[in-house]
């Protein structure tokens, strides 16, 4: 009975601690469910059951064992596992409190961190959870990146003067480019104005109303055909009967075509050249031929002038300079379609002018293929929505002529 | 006298158990300082290094914004600004792979990690800026050739060794 008795007693005051602590191992593991397996869980749980029962049983043997209850005094044995009782309850509450605390749970989770091999001293007491907002409770360091982003500015453009004209802005139909530069032969400053035309169906002829072969016929001014013709762009085109050099401009040289019908035919120029125009595909023709040829070449709109500047890229001035500088004023082609409309002040003091010449280069340092000459000198003209952008002269004032027909490029 | 012998044979274990946890935790926390060291240390170099190194990219971009006829003349000076970058960055790679060795360690230092993110995030956008630069390179390139209507200069290859980077992404 002595030896029942004390085999209960010792299990009952193991029991009394083991029960408390599996609770808090129980806590702990309710706290970071996934960390902890099925296994682990069970044998807990089951621990808890057996060490309960047991000290159940242990206790109820003791207590039927020997008398324990008096009713003046508690027996020592009862006293002792009372007093065990509260001491294991007071060290569950304390290992609780001290689990839940902050301050507890932050230096236990940073102290464990600050390793590299023991942070499960933190992981395997706190969730994920925890540990994570613990360690980074912290102000976020954020190092600033180094911008990588370099900008390639790369146009790709074969020289200044490409790039002059293939960029423009909303796909613009025109633009004005002011050039300057100095002439070939003496070195003369000349100053003049490009149109760039992207797309050439846009450029007609348009033809002065009183123009034509007829007794009395006159001429505009360039202005004027261009309000007419509400056009964007215009530049005086072939030249005219202009005898004493006092005519009103209203008999054009050779054959002129608008539209695909011969509007005109005079006597043709001594200026070398020939037809300069259009055919249906918008490629400028630049060929002397009879007026049967041209409309049978499908010629759209044209003038009869001269001389050819460059043909099929070929510069027809590249080894010679049999022309003065004056206002001049030339149209041309590139090989991509683009027309560019030229003029150059002569004769003024910010401008002495050009000669063919120096027309061919300018044309071919902006890549055209195809260019002639139009009418020049005093006729040289260029305006830009009803306004003359370049400084036409007689030699010795500024003087608007009147001419029979203009390339003019509409909407 | 037994039950004695046991307690106290038990409680020394236990002391020697826990004295040579906190010298193996002492041990632990001082590697990791170490690492840190390192860390910011390389940081610094690699960070000073990269910004070189960009710089001499936005070098190379402005060199590249030529006209097509300027080419062959200018060919030689972008290829050795090239040169130069390609030697920084393979310059920089070992710095970098102790970097990369380094922030293996996972120490759940912020300004480590911060840097580690950081450092790997700037050494990736540095090799794809190097590789477009080495792609706009050959379409200037390819430009001219096809402007000369000649095949004039054969592609670049880069020289940079990408072992950083694979490793890195």
């Amino acid at each position: 009975m002595k030896k029942r008795f004390d085999y209960s007693k010792t299990l009952t005051i193991f029991n009394l601690f083991l029960v408390p602590l599996l609770f808090s191992f129980l806590i702990i593991i309710l706290n970071n469910y996934e960390k902890y397996n099925s296994f682990i869980k069970t044998i807990v749980v089951l621990s808890i059951l057996i060490s309960f029962v047991i000290l159940i049983m242990s206790f109820t043997c003791l207590v039927k064992e020997k008398r324990v209850f008096n009713r003046n005094h508690l027996s020592k044995k009862v006293q002792l596992i009372i007093g065990v009782m509260l001491f294991t309850i007071e060290v569950f509450t304390i290992i609780n409190y001290v689990y839940y605390n902050d301050s507890f749970k932050k230096w236990l989770i940073k102290t464990s961190y600050e390793s590299i091999n023991h942070k499960q001293i933190a992981t395997s007491l706190y969730s994920d959870y925890i540990v994570k907002n613990v360690v980074n409770e912290d102000k976020e360091y954020k190092e600033e990146l180094i911008n990588f982003d370099v900008d390639y500015d790369i146009s790709l453009y074969a020289n200044k003067y490409e790039e002059e004209i293939l960029t423009r802005e909303n796909d613009e139909l025109y633009k004005i480019i002011k050039i300057t530069g100095t002439t070939i032969s003496s070195g003369s400053n000349y100053v003049g104005y490009i149109a760039v035309i992207y797309d050439p169906s846009h450029i007609k002829l348009a033809k002065s109303s009183g123009a034509g072969t007829f007794v009395g016929s006159y001429g505009e001014t360039l202005a004027t055909i261009a309000k007419k013709n509400n056009a964007l762009v215009a530049i005086n085109a072939g030249g005219f009967f202009d005898p004493n050099w006092n005519s009103n401009g209203g008999i054009p040289h050779g054959d002129v075509f608008i539209n695909g019908i011969l509007d005109s035919t005079f006597k043709r120029s001594d200026f070398g050249g020939g037809i300069i125009g259009f055919n249906n595909d918008n490629r400028l023709v630049l060929k002397r031929m009879t007026t049967e040829e041209s409309i049978n070449m499908g010629i759209r709109d044209a003038v009869d002038w001269g001389p050819y500047l460059i043909v099929d890229g070929v510069n027809q001035f590249e080894n010679s300079n049999t022309s003065w500088e004056c206002a001049r004023t030339a149209i041309g082609q590139r090989e991509d379609g683009i027309v560019l409309f030229l003029v150059i002040d002569g004769l003024q003091k910010h401008s002495k002018g050009a000669s063919y010449k120096d027309l061919a280069s300018i044309f071919e340092r902006y890549g055209v293929v195809n260019a002639a000459n139009l009418d020049g000198g005093t006729s040289t003209s260029m305006v830009e929505n009803g306004k003359y952008i370049n400084s036409p002269w007689n030699g010795v004032k500024p003087t608007f002529r009147w001419f029979p027909n203009a390339w003019i490029v509409v909407p | 006298m037994g039950l004695v012998l046991i307690i106290v044979g038990f409680s020394l274990i236990f002391v020697d158990n826990v004295s040579a946890g906190i010298n193996d935790y002492y041990a632990d926390v001082n590697k990791s300082k170490e690492i840190m060291f390192t860390v910011f240390e390389d940081y610094v170099k690699f960070e000073n290094g990269a910004i070189d190194i960009k710089n001499e990219i936005v070098d190379v971009s402005k060199a590249l914004d030529i006209y097509l006829e300027d080419f062959p003349i200018k060919e030689s000076l972008i290829v050795e600004k090239i040169n130069t970058v390609e030697n920084d960055i393979n310059n920089i790679n070992l710095t970098s792979l102790e970097l990369i060795n380094m922030c293996k360690y996972d120490l759940n230092n912020n300004s480590m990690n911060s840097k580690c993110n950081n450092f790997k995030k700037n050494y990736i956008r540095m090799i794809d800026s190097y590789k477009k630069m080495i792609i706009v390179y050959n379409d200037v390139l390819n430009s001219y050739n096809e402007f000369i209507d000649k095949k004039v200069f054969e592609e670049y290859v880069g020289k940079v060794d990408y072992t950083v980077y694979e490793l890195i992404k």
